[in-house]
C-alpha cells in the first residue's frame, strides 16, 4: 500500500500478538510512514507491560481488544483460554496507566451465553478507559427480541458515561431510534469478521433494503422473520441514504 | 498628581499572551499625558493553572486604580469571579471589560453583574485611551464612544465607535517593547476585518472592511520576532492569511529574508480553497509547517445559512497540495450548525477524512455574542446556552439528543484520528 493512499494499517489475525515478530511488523510499518497503527488483539500479552511498552514506542496506539464477559468464569469459558480474564483485564489495566496518546475500542461480541451480562461488560470497558465500545451481535441461535433491551441499556449506560458506542449485526428495523449507533451506517458492509446476512421478503418494502445486511441465514431460519419489520419512513433516512450517494 | 495605576489582565490558555492588551497599552502610551500620568502594566494569567484566589493576592499587593480584563467565552467565568470579590474588597477600583465576549452585549453584562463599571464594545484601543482620561479628569464618559457604563444605578450605553480607519496610528507593541516575543506564542497582525462574512463568526459583520497594518511596520515586527533565536515557531492572527496571492508572496519574502534561526510558522488560518502550487512555494518559503482551514460543514443548505463559501474539488484539491508538500492540514467541522442534522454531520466527517488531513478538529457551535447567528437566533431556530461559551442546545433539525451524541462520537473519533505517535 502506497502511504499517500492510507496513512492507517489494521494487524489482527488470528492472534497478532502469537507473533515473534509482531514488535518488527509495527516498526516497519511505522518506517514506512503509517500513523495509526491498529492491533485487533484478545490483549493479553498486554499484562506484560514491558511488552505493552515496546509496542507502544514502536507506534501502535490504536487497540481493539475483545472483551467475552465482566468476569474470569464467562470470559475464559467463551475465549475457551483459562486465566484469560485476568490477563485482559491485567492488559487492560496497563494500557489505561501509559502516558502515550492511545485509543482504546473494546469489542464485546454477544451470544447467549453472555447476553444478561452485556451492561457489566460496558461498566468493565468504561472503567479502564475505553474511546469506544462496539457491540457485535455474532450469534445467529440468539433472539434479537431477548438481546435488544440488554443493547438499549448498554447504549444508554455508555453514552451517560460519555463514551461512543457502536452495534454490530443488527437489522436496521430493529434499531428505530437508536440508528445512530448501527456500525453498518458508517462502514458499510465491511467487516473483518465473517457474517453471512440474507434478506427476507419483507425487506423489500423496507426503505433501508439497500442499505441494511439484514439477519443471518442461520438465525431467520432458527427464529423465522417475524422481528424483522420493514421501516416505511425514517427521519434519518434520506440523510443516511446520502451518505452511499 | 500621583499616577493611576493601571493593570489589565487576561486569563490566557496555554502559557500565551495577550496581544490585545499589548495593543491597549501602546496605544495609551502615546499619548504624553496618560504616559505622565499612569503606570499601565500587563498581567497574563494562565485560565488552567492560576486559581483566582491567587490573581486576587497577587492583586491585593498592589491595589490599582483600574483594571482591565481581556473578555473571551472561555474566560469570562474567571473574569466575572475576580472582578466581583474585587469590586467587594476594593469598591473605588474601577471595573472595565472589554473583548468579544462582552463587547456586544456590554448593557446586559452591567445590568447582570453590579460589580461592573465600564464595558467597551468593538476595537478598543482610542476608547480604552480616553476611559484612561476621564480617569485623569480629562474627559466626560458621556462622550466616550463605544462604551456602556453605570450612571446613578443606571445602564447606559453610547453611541458606536466605528473601527479605527488608519492602524497605524497603533504603535505595534512589539517594537515598543511591550511585548517580548517568546516561543510558540507570538502572534503578528498584519490586517484586521475579515473578506468572508460567516455567520457564527463575528470578523466579518462586525469589521467588514479591511484594514492593513503598514508593510513596513509589519515588516519590522516580523524582523524583531525573527532576531530572537528561541523563537521557534510563531503564528499570524490574520483571518485569511492566503486571501490575496500578491500580499502572501510578499509576507514569504519578508520572513525568508529574515529568518535566519528557522523560525516555522505554524497553524495560520487559510482558505484551501485558494491553495495552488504556487501559493504552496510561498508556503514553503515563508516556513509554513501548519495550516487551518474549515470547511465547517459540506452540507450546502447548512453553508448557505451560515453564509460559508466552500467549494469541495478546489478544497479537496488544496489540502492535497499541502499535505503532498509536507504542510499539515488541520480541518474544522462545527457541530450543531443550522441546516445540519446528526447524519448530515457525519457525511461532513466522511467527506473531510476522505481528503486525509493530518488533523480534523470538532467544535461545538457557539452562538457567540454579536454574531448573525445570536443575534437572529430566534430565525433561525436555535436554542443556546445564555452563559458563556454559548453552546447550541438543538436546532431544529438537529435536536439537543443528536448534538450530544455528535458530540460524544467526535470526541471518539478525535481521538482515534488525531492520533500522533513519536516519529520513527
Amino acid at each position: 500500500m502506497e502511504q499517500k493512499e492510507s496513512d492507517s494499517i489494521v494487524l489482527y489475525g488470528g492472534e497478532p500478538t502469537l507473533r515473534n515478530d509482531l514488535l518488527n511488523l509495527v516498526s516497519a510499518a511505522r518506517g514506512k510512514g503509517y500513523r495509526r497503527i491498529k492491533l485487533i488483539t484478545n490483549g493479553r500479552t498486554f499484562s506484560n507491560i514491558h511488552y505493552l511498552q515496546q509496542l507502544m514506542n514502536a507506534g501502535c496506539l490504536l487497540f481493539e481488544i475483545t472483551l467475552w464477559g465482566s468476569n474470569p468464569n464467562l470470559h475464559d469459558h467463551l475465549s475457551s483460554a483459562s486465566g484469560s480474564f485476568w490477563e485482559t483485564l491485567s492488559g487492560l489495566e496497563n494500557l489505561s496507566g501509559t502516558t502515550h496518546d492511545k485509543f482504546l475500542c473494546i469489542r464485546i461480541p454477544i451470544c447467549k451465553e453472555n447476553f444478561s451480562d452485556l451492561q457489566n461488560c460496558v461498566i468493565t470497558a468504561l472503567n479502564v478507559g475505553s474511546n469506544r465500545i462496539i457491540l457485535s451481535m455474532q450469534d445467529q441461535t440468539l433472539s434479537l427480541h431477548s438481546v435488544l433491551p440488554h443493547i438499549s441499556n448498554s447504549i444508554n449506560i455508555s453514552i451517560f458515561n460519555r463514551v461512543w458506542v457502536l452495534t454490530e449485526g443488527i437489522p436496521f428495523c430493529l434499531m428505530q431510534g437508536l440508528e445512530q449507533h448501527i456500525s453498518e451506517i458508517y462502514t458499510g458492509w465491511e467487516t473483518i469478521y465473517p457474517r453471512i446476512y440474507q434478506k427476507n421478503k419483507q425487506c423489500t418494502e423496507c426503505i433501508y433494503e439497500n442499505l441494511c445486511p439484514g439477519a443471518g441465514a442461520q438465525y431467520v431460519k432458527k427464529f423465522g422473520n417475524s422481528e424483522l419489520k420493514p421501516v416505511r419512513a425514517g427521519k434519518h433516512f434520506q440523510d443516511i441514504k446520502a451518505l452511499y450517494d | 498628581m500621583t499616577k493611576k495605576q493601571i493593570i489589565l489582565i487576561s486569563y490566557n490558555w496555554a502559557n500565551h499572551f495577550s496581544l490585545a492588551l499589548g495593543y491597549l497599552k501602546a496605544y495609551s502610551l502615546k499619548d504624553p499625558f496618560i504616559r505622565q500620568h499612569t503606570n499601565i502594566e500587563i498581567l497574563d494569567f494562565d485560565t488552567a493553572g492560576l486559581n483566582v484566589q491567587q490573581v486576587i493576592y497577587y492583586l491585593s499587593q498592589s491595589k490599582p486604580d483600574i483594571i482591565g480584563f481581556s473578555c473571551y467565552c472561555w474566560n469570562i467565568e474567571k473574569v466575572l469571579d475576580t472582578a466581583r470579590i474585587l469590586k467587594t474588597l476594593y469598591p473605588d477600583m474601577k471595573i472595565v471589560l472589554g473583548g468579544p465576549e462582552v463587547g456586544p452585549i456590554g448593557p446586559k453584562y452591567l445590568g447582570e453583574h453590579p460589580f461592573l463599571d465600564v464595558v467597551i464594545k468593538g476595537e478598543g484601543e482610542i476608547t480604552f485611551a480616553e476611559l484612561l482620561k476621564y480617569c485623569l479628569g480629562e474627559c466626560r464618559l458621556e462622550d466616550i464612544a463605544g462604551i456602556s457604563y453605570r450612571f446613578n444605578g443606571r445602564v447606559i450605553e453610547n453611541p458606536d465607535r466605528p473601527p479605527i480607519e488608519n492602524l497605524s496610528e497603533i504603535p505595534s507593541p512589539y517594537l515598543e517593547g511591550i511585548l517580548i516575543p517568546r516561543d510558540r506564542v507570538t502572534y503578528i497582525e498584519t490586517y484586521r476585518g475579515c473578506i468572508f462574512k460567516c455567520h457564527y463568526c463575528f470578523e466579518g459583520k462586525n469589521l467588514p472592511k479591511l484594514r492593513f497594518f503598514p508593510d513596513d511596520r509589519v515588516q519590522r515586527e516580523i524582523e524583531l520576532v525573527l532576531s530572537h533565536p528561541e523563537v521557534k515557531s510563531f503564528h499570524f492572527v490574520d483571518t485569511v492569511f492566503n486571501f490575496r496571492k500578491e500580499r502572501l508572496a510578499k509576507m514569504a519574502g519578508i520572513i525568508a529574508s529574515a529568518n535566519r534561526y528557522g523560525a516555522e510558522l505554524r497553524t495560520v488560518e487559510i482558505i484551501a480553497e485558494f491553495v495552488d502550487e504556487e501559493t504552496v512555494e510561498h508556503f514553503k518559503k515563508a516556513h509554513v509547517r501548519s495550516i487551518e482551514t474549515g470547511p465547517q460543514t459540506v452540507n450546502e443548505n447548512t453553508l448557505k445559512n451560515v453564509n460559508r463559501f466552500y467549494k469541495e474539488e478546489q478544497f479537496r484539491n488544496g489540502v492535497r497540495l499541502l499535505e503532498d508538500n509536507g504542510i499539515e492540514v488541520t480541518t474544522d467541522l462545527i457541530i450543531g450548525l443550522p441546516g445540519d442534522t446528526f447524519f448530515k454531520f457525519v457525511n461532513s466527517v466522511q467527506t473531510i477524512i476522505d481528503m486525509k488531513p493530518s488533523n480534523l478538529v470538532f467544535s461545538i457551535l457557539h452562538v457567540l455574542p454579536g454574531t448573525v447567528l445570536y443575534e437572529k437566533s430566534m430565525e433561525f431556530g436555535l436554542k443556546y446556552d445564555d452563559k458563556a461559551p454559548h453552546l447550541v442546545l438543538s436546532a431544529p433539525d438537529f435536536p439537543y439528543e443528536d448534538i450530544d451524541k455528535a458530540v460524544i462520537m467526535a470526541f471518539s473519533l478525535d481521538k482515534e484520528y488525531n492520533i500522533k505517535p513519536l516519529p520513527p
